[in-house]
């Protein structure tokens, strides 16, 4: 039995493992960097520990100092949540070497879905399909050109360790290949360390479909549905839901035994994501796994009544799974936004600062996942991740209609958010026809995504708040007229 | 109380009057009579014409109004009292393009791409800045020299910290 969870994370994952941790009457201790000391999970948790600098490098990555703290503290668990150590397989190595458990799959397992060269090589080899194009790294841009020539272009550059799209590019051309190669290859070297990067055939306007599954530590495993992330930007997912309009009973079942049986062929235990392609004729192909709990887990936990964390802690145990595939229905439908600190106007530029205001969406089938507070600032350090808003509905209509109303009703100020492009984004007809692919976010920002128009209520608002504000202060001086500042008008790139 | 909405240099006159519920507006030749209840600093319900609205507002020193409307967008108010409008109207004819290139938020260079004395084109990358986990590059206002730069790779940048300075190309002899 589980007694004791560190979380070796931060921010809402942190917030929401704990909170189930409470459910089930487990301590939890928290750790946190120099700068998250005033941090919700740090303020919610039984214990805390302070483990160092704020760079992640100085603390939510230093195995050693989390390790540590778990000992010290006599947590016989460690929770990884997501990003940061979680799909570590040192990290879970650390963690079995030293008798905690880490709530998770074994390091072995990790380590085999890890590389994404080594992933798709087993997963050829367990008959599970793969894009067609390379199965190792490329030596260089003189064999990319090559195999690119090979495969056919359109191709597809991946980070061999990576993930969150770095390290990705789209290759056209022949003339493109050998700068493609060598900004995906320091791109991934950079972020992952390691530089490698392979090839796959790209699919013009896949979806980007997953499998969630839970597998016992006896191999017992059930798929509990699929998520829809096509709606993405630059590979990082902004809208999910699930179920996805695309995916039929038929290709449910074929997708969700596919993923069980490339879980198995790692000897995978705990919960876990298979991320497939799918393309226009709903062919499916394995694209990676990944051996952690997922940012959207919250839309399956939505349609299943599961909670996935407290699953994850019971296979953790080593108990088996209470659930069967014959018990297994979706019910409604659910969508999660991402709520990010980044201004849609200026190309989705990153826009760290300090919360004045926060009001939270209520009322019926709304859930928010978020450490965010009035006072509080979202540092540059760590994701710019803000808040993730799930709304449920008993079919599509209400379960978008349900979360178009949350998004207007949540208030954040202090700093940029997509709250509203997210708003303009789920209110499309396509989106709304569930009609849309991977390319449909920069579509829509370049043709059709606007600034809101001009409001007479924000306008009087506007005045009566100045007029109420300099009456309270009669002493103070008018402030200096507020022409803009000549860095607004820069270009941002990425 | 008189103030001026700015919108893309186009000034707007809104006038204030104080009355038991709320004010009396007159904007733009139209009248309101508008009911105001402060909730808390920031939140106040409007009544106009029967119709409710729940704005949460913010201003930061030297920046816009920011309100949030019902429909769940946000509206940027630039407001001047008549004396800053003045003032304005002086500054304007005055002001030039620095050529000095700030980064828009705090975070680490991890490269400067350019040295002093270097010719650069409009929209050129200078220096990559990385905030958040997202590399982002800083570029050039329009064609010109490098005159100097203020960071090197490794360092932090503060939130408008200046970190190269572009002579516009021809500047010198105007």
């Amino acid at each position: 039995m589980i007694k004791k969870v560190l979380i070796a994370n931060r921010g809402e994952i942190a917030l929401r493992i704990i909170r189930t941790l409470k459910d089930m009457g487990i301590e939890s201790v928290a750790v946190y960097s120099d700068v998250d000391r005033n941090s919700r999970h740090v303020r919610i948790a039984d214990e805390a520990y302070h483990i160092g600098g704020s760079l992640s490098s100085e603390s939510y990555l230093r195995m050693d100092k989390i390790i540590d703290v778990a000992k010290k503290s006599g947590a016989d668990a460690i929770h990884p949540g997501y990003g940061f150590l979680s799909e570590n397989d040192l990290f879970a190595k650390a963690c079995e070497d030293e008798g905690i458990i880490f709530i998770g799959p074994s390091s072995p397992a990790i380590h085999a879905m890890g590389e994404k060269t080594r992933a798709r090589k087993l997963m050829a080899k367990a008959g599970v399909p793969v894009v067609p194009g390379t199965l190792d790294p490329l030596k260089d841009s003189k064999e990319a050109l090559q195999k690119a020539e090979e495969i056919g272009f359109p191709v597809m550059l991946k980070a061999a360790a990576g993930g969150g799209g770095k390290g990705m590019r789209l290759v056209l051309s022949g003339a493109e290949t050998e700068q493609a190669f060598l900004s995906a290859s320091s791109e991934a070297l950079s972020a992952f360390g390691d530089g490698g990067v392979y090839m796959e055939k790209a699919i013009i306007k896949p979806r980007h479909i997953e499998m969630q599954i839970l597998m016992d530590k006896s191999g017992r495993g059930v798929w509990l549905g699929e998520r829809e992330c096509s709606m993405q930007r630059r590979h990082q997912k902004v809208v999910e839901e699930a179920p996805s309009p695309f995916v039929n009973e038929e290709m449910r079942r074929k997708m969700g035994e596919v993923a069980v049986k490339a879980a198995r062929a790692v000897g995978y235990s705990n919960a876990g994501t298979i991320e497939f392609l799918v393309d226009q004729e709903k062919n499916f192909y394995f694209m990676e796994m990944n051996t952690r709990l997922q940012v959207e887990h919250p839309v399956t936990e939505a349609v299943t009544g599961l909670d996935l964390v407290w699953e994850q802690i019971k296979i953790a145990e080593g108990r088996e799974l209470s659930i069967r595939q014959s018990d297994m229905s979706l019910r409604g439908w659910a969508v999660e936004c991402r709520v990010y600190a980044e201004d849609p106007s200026r190309n989705f530029m990153p826009s760290p600062g300090t919360v004045s205001t926060v009001r939270i969406p209520e009322g019926p089938r709304v859930r928010v996942d978020s450490a965010v507070y009035a006072g509080g600032e979202v540092t540059s350090y760590y994701d710019p991740l803000i808040a993730k808003v799930i709304a449920w509905g008993r079919d599509r209509r209400m379960a978008v209609s349900t979360m178009k109303r949350a998004l207007r009703e949540f208030v954040i100020l202090g700093l940029e958010t997509n709250k509203y492009f997210l708003e303009k984004l789920i209110s499309h007809q396509s989106f709304l026809n569930g009609e849309y692919d991977t390319s449909f976010i920069a579509e829509f920002l370049e043709n059709e995504f606007r600034e809101p128009d001009d409001s007479l209520a924000a306008n009087i608002g506007a005045c009566i708040y100045a007029y109420e504000t300099a009456k309270k202060r009669p002493h103070d001086c008018p402030s200096p007229a507020n022409v803009k500042s000549s860095w607004k008008t820069m270009m941002w790139k990425s | 109380m008189r103030y001026i909405i700015l919108k893309n240099d186009d000034e707007t006159v809104i006038e204030l009057s104080p009355i038991e519920t709320g004010y009396d507006v007159q904007i733009g030749g139209e009248k309101h009579k508008v009911s105001v209840a402060k909730i808390t600093d920031g939140a106040y319900s409007l009544i106009m014409d029967g119709k409710s609205f729940e704005l949460a507002i913010h201003k930061e020193q030297g920046e816009p109004y920011i309100v949030h409307l019902p429909d769940g967008a946000i509206r940027k108010v630039e407001l001047l009292t008549p004396i800053e409008a003045v003032a304005r109207k002086h500054k304007k004819s005055s002001g030039k393009g620095s050529g000095e290139v700030k980064s828009p938020m705090p975070g680490r260079i991890v490269k400067v791409l350019v040295a002093k004395g270097q010719n650069v084109k409009a929209g050129e990358a200078l220096v990559v800045v990385e905030a958040m986990k997202m590399q982002n590059q800083l570029v050039s206002p329009f064609d010109g020299l490098v005159k100097e730069t203020r960071v090197k790779d490794g360092e932090s940048v503060e939130r408008n910290g200046v970190v190269a300075v572009v002579e516009k190309t021809g500047a010198a002899d105007q």
